[in-house]
């Protein structure tokens, strides 16, 4: 404790909380622009961590990763445009309230519950990251399998409109992931002998193509439409005691899930917030309002996207296993300053442990602060005329998507998929299905052939393994629920028609 | 408009999906079977493709008994009137994609480097989309000049990427 | 007459500067160095440790700019860097997974599409099993295998390097059989391994002495010499088997390239082997300072495809 005491202590230091501020605005500021992301902030930011102390590198990039997860809300709940994949969520309830006349309120909440999510999360990094991570390990293929099985299963919950169309955007989602190198044996498939092809379809050019091209090319199409009044109401932004009454539940389990999914490596913060919302969703008394200005999905979206970076850092610091991309390029940074991670951090390096769990806490609370005060200015963005921001969004789009691998082929991808989700959402073809198929696709096909492989063959795994037997029931549940009850919704509304 | 439902619009997406799905399950059949396990690296997609097209013949079920029950409804109740909503600009949205086609074109192409495409393509683009109304021209290319500058300084020289 | 000479002078150097760079001026420009994976991995972190050493020492005159593109294995970035320009300025860094690769019919390409540079740093494989394994060594390990083949699981990244050494290992001692799971990189297996989802892997040298406290426990060092840091850890060549599994990070220029630009990247990248910073990181991350000139890798390139090949065509079947 006292070591986390010296860590907390090495923070404030006028340098150090330099570094962590301008790491949590820059990291806002990028986790905003659609097109750019924190990973490739981060690991742009990289080159400059060899020159520093390692504590004061970890400080600069654990702080970015901490504001680019927080950023992406302000864009998702302005523009719909997510800032960050990881804010996808936000876009279906942050941007109908911003619309109706309330973006402060929008982006109070948000931020609030971005703010709790880091909390919760960072009290399990703090106190519980080795038993946490030891049952982490116990995580085998077919645990992972019926757990992405059941978020897969969840498609139907978060589908809005028609489910048919729902499960047709998921199922188009999991095609998009399949060309490339195929995730378990290593073959290539669906290149069609197109090299470029080799590595598949990458997943964020995909994504910043799907939502932030796709929804610049309808806002030009409605360009004529009436500029809706933008009144800034303070109102709302800060959450009263009634507010915290009420949605305290919801933000305690988004958080659980959100740091739980961190917490099992390569899941990932999009997965989290997926979850959390569609959990929110099925306890919530009033489920149909979610996709038109919940509050409740917003909450539920942001805690838990915010929780799954303490949740990732469990198995980095426990384990010296990365937990996300973000923590892969963290790991690095360590590296090349010669420090292993893994279990014997704590004994080798206990300042840079600390100095990590510290900055983790000090980031997000800069982070809250900043956002909140910044709140006023940033809903000032929907005033921005449409003429300018677009083409400059586009401008980052493209940058964002070529960074990613040097690549232009992603930005060619990008472009592609920006035509395919204009003509989705023309069609009403949600896109929230289309997200979840395209990033689930290959963990779930990637663990569910290392199963196979593991048991020669067999799937009794599935339901003799005990984690993977309650995921596997839980699945069913969550696919019978929703489809019972918009069958008894259907029948109510019929006889009540009579 | 948008509270309308559109079949003819479903029905052309979906026999899109359906030929896409088509065009996977025949790229996967010289895929070897599995080596390691029993589904190999063509079954999923195979499977993906089949359901995406179960629910994409579903969708034109759907949309077509939409399109006689429509048919139908404006038989008896004879033309809506449309009401005279924002003019929809895809002539716009068509000539920024463009644009932007171009944009990416030249760069990959090598022959313009990222500052003067991006300068080039933020004063077409803007110009366009704001009918290179006088006013805002000084704006214009205060911002144009310096993101596309200010961006390539940024990422070339702060930030060390490849860029064209 | 006067201006006529100036004329003269001014066409001269006109001349000269159309003749191109000539090899003293070479590099007037950044160097890229396209990695082939991603930031922060391992290959990324050998190309900046060389970035940084060249920088401050001065070496060459020009920076290094670091490319990652990750993708396929890593035959999205040496494809790039075959197709680019042979001027010398563009330079792929890449491991035996090029050669895995072709061997596999991943790349319809190979090391003899390029022009071999230098070769640094080495690392050799280890094979991992947790402490409470029932193996006291390798040849025990290997005789289960042969009494009870493909029951014994192994964690590896199907089609990659530590897929590779698995099946060297297994073929070492003829009938016996591991059974292959995709799993991942060095930490995906020790997660595997931990969880006990699997129970044996390879992982480089380094990964071992990071993972050694969490409980996981080496047989056999692949390689002909023990090292110095763990010098209780027996090596396959003194348990009898004639393995040798060792990462080396190898550099390429694009074929064409001329030879006097190679030999002057090579010298230069042999002076950063030099230098403290480069030597003290390499005995950090446990790697071998090997350094091997454009001719040695390229004699060291056949003898090692000569090896890989039919590894590579077994990994393709059960």
């Amino acid at each position: 404790m006292t070591d986390l005491a010296d860590g907390f202590l090495y923070t404030f230091g006028a340098y150090p909380l330099f570094l962590i501020t301008l790491g949590t605005v820059l990291g806002i500021t990028v986790g905003a622009i659609p097109g750019l992301t924190g990973a490739m902030l981060i690991a742009l930011t990289l080159p400059f961590t060899f020159y520093m102390p390692p504590v004061e590198g970890i400080c600069l990039l654990v702080s970015m990763y901490v504001g680019a997860i927080s950023g992406g809300l302000i864009t998702a709940t302005l523009l719909r445009m997510p800032g960050t994949p990881a804010s996808v969520m936000t876009t279906f309830d942050g941007y109908p309230m911003a619309r109706s006349g309330r973006p402060g309120r929008a982006l109070g909440l948000g931020i609030t519950a971005s703010f709790v999510g880091g909390l919760i999360s960072w009290v399990f990094l703090a106190t519980l990251s080795q038993p946490l991570s030891d049952f982490a390990v116990r995580f085998g293929p077919f645990e992972y399998f019926t757990l992405v099985l059941m978020a897969l299963v969840l498609i139907a919950s978060v589908t809005q409109g028609s489910m048919i169309k729902g499960l047709l955007s998921g199922f188009l989602g999991m095609l998009v992931a399949m060309p490339g190198v195929d995730p378990s044996a290593g073959d290539l498939r669906l290149t069609f002998g197109y090299h470029e092809l080799d590595a598949g379809l990458n997943l964020l050019p995909v994504l910043i193509g799907v939502f932030a091209v796709g929804q610049v090319i309808s806002d030009i199409v409605g360009i004529e439409e009436r500029a809706e009044a933008v009144t800034m109401d303070r109102r709302g932004i800060f959450l009263s005691v009634r507010d915290w009454m009420r949605h305290g539940l919801n933000m305690v389990r988004s958080s659980l899930i959100g740091t739980w999914v961190g917490i099992l490596p390569g899941v990932g913060a999009n997965i989290g917030s997926i979850i959390a919302y569609s959990g929110a969703k099925t306890f919530s008394k009033h489920p149909e309002r979610f996709g038109t200005g919940s509050e409740e999905g917003i909450i539920a979206s942001e805690s838990a996207n915010n929780a799954t970076v303490g949740g990732a850092l469990i198995p980095l610091i426990a384990m010296g296993i990365p937990g996300s991309v973000i923590d892969a390029i963290l790991l690095g940074a360590l590296l090349i300053h010669s420090i292993q991670p893994g279990p014997l951090l704590f004994v080798n390096n206990p300042e840079v442990v600390y100095t990590m769990i510290a900055t983790a806490l000090v980031a997000n609370v800069i982070m809250f602060a900043v956002m909140l005060g910044a709140v006023g200015q940033v809903a000032r963005l929907r005033s921005v005329p449409r003429a300018f921001l677009m083409p400059i969004i586009l401008v980052f789009c493209v940058i964002g998507s070529y960074a990613l691998g040097n690549r232009m082929f992603d930005v060619w991808v990008m472009l592609f998929f920006g035509v395919v989700g204009y003509f989705l959402e023309r069609s009403r073809v949600p896109l929230g299905p289309f997200v979840i198929g395209l990033v689930l696709a290959p963990i779930a096909e990637e663990s569910l052939r290392s199963g196979l492989m593991l048991s020669a063959g067999s799937y009794a795994p599935l339901v003799t393994r005990p984690i993977s037997a309650v995921f596997l029931a839980l699945s069913v549940v969550l696919l019978v629920w929703p489809i019972w009850r918009h069958y008894r919704q259907h029948r109510g509304a019929r006889r009540g028609s009579h | 408009m948008e509270a309308r439902a559109r079949p003819v619009a479903d029905i052309v997406l979906s026999m899109v999906l359906i030929a896409v799905g088509l065009v996977v399950i025949y790229g996967t059949l010289d895929l070897p079977p599995g080596t390691f396990e029993p589904l190999g690296s063509a079954t999923i997609p195979q499977a993906v493709a089949c359901g995406m097209i179960g629910f994409a013949a579903w969708t034109i079920v759907h949309a077509l008994a939409e399109r006689r029950a429509l048919a139908r409804r404006q038989a008896g109740a004879g033309d809506e009137s449309d009401e005279p909503a924002a003019r929809p600009r895809h002539d716009l949205a068509l000539g920024l994609m463009a644009l932007t086609v171009v944009y990416v074109l030249v760069m990959a192409m090598g022959w313009l480097r990222f500052s003067l495409a991006t300068l080039a393509f933020l004063v077409i683009s803007i110009g366009m989309l704001s009918g290179f109304e006088r006013r805002v021209l000084p704006a214009l290319a205060v911002l144009a000049l310096g993101l596309a500058f200010g961006l390539e300084y940024l990422f070339t020289r702060v930030f060390v990427i490849d860029l064209p | 007459m006067r201006m006529l000479s100036t004329l003269g002078l001014a066409l001269g150097a006109l001349l000269l500067a159309a003749q191109g760079p000539a090899v003293a001026d070479f590099p007037e420009k950044p160097i890229k160095i396209v990695v082939p994976f991603g930031a922060g991995g391992n290959t990324d972190g050998l190309a900046r440790m060389f970035q940084k050493a060249i920088q401050d020492e001065n070496l060459l005159g020009a920076p290094l700019v670091i490319v990652n593109v990750p993708g396929a294995g890593g035959s999205i970035g040496a494809r790039r860097v075959k197709d680019s320009e042979a001027d010398g300025y563009t330079l792929l860094l890449m491991h035996i997974a090029l050669l895995s690769g072709e061997a596999a019919g991943l790349m319809d390409f190979g090391y003899r599409d390029f022009e071999p540079v230098a070769a640094t740093a080495d690392s050799c494989l280890v094979t991992a099993v947790m402490e409470d394994a029932p193996w006291a060594g390798l040849p025990e390990l290997l005789a289960d295998a042969k009494a009870r083949p493909d029951a014994i699981i192994h964690g590896a990244n199907l089609g990659a390097v530590n897929h590779m050494a698995g099946l060297m290992v297994e073929g070492a001692s003829p009938g016996s059989k591991f059974r292959f799971v995709q799993i991942g990189g060095g930490a995906a297996n020790f997660k595997a391994l931990k969880g006990g989802h699997t129970q044996v892997a390879h992982i480089t040298l380094a990964e071992y002495s990071s993972f050694r406290a969490g409980g996981v426990k080496a047989l056999a060092y692949l390689t002909g010499e023990r090292h110095p840091d763990v010098p209780d850890l027996p090596t396959a060549k003194e348990l009898g088997y004639d393995l040798d599994f060792c990462l080396q990070n190898w550099w390429f220029a694009p074929k064409g390239t001329p030879r006097d630009r190679i030999d002057r990247i090579a010298a230069v990248l042999e002076k950063a082997m030099q230098s403290d910073y480069v030597k003290q990181i390499m005995r950090e991350r446990m790697n071998a300072p090997t350094f091997l000139g454009p001719d040695a890798l390229a004699a060291k390139l056949t003898k090692d495809y000569a090896m890989i090949a039919p590894i590579a065509q077994k990994a393709k079947q059960k």
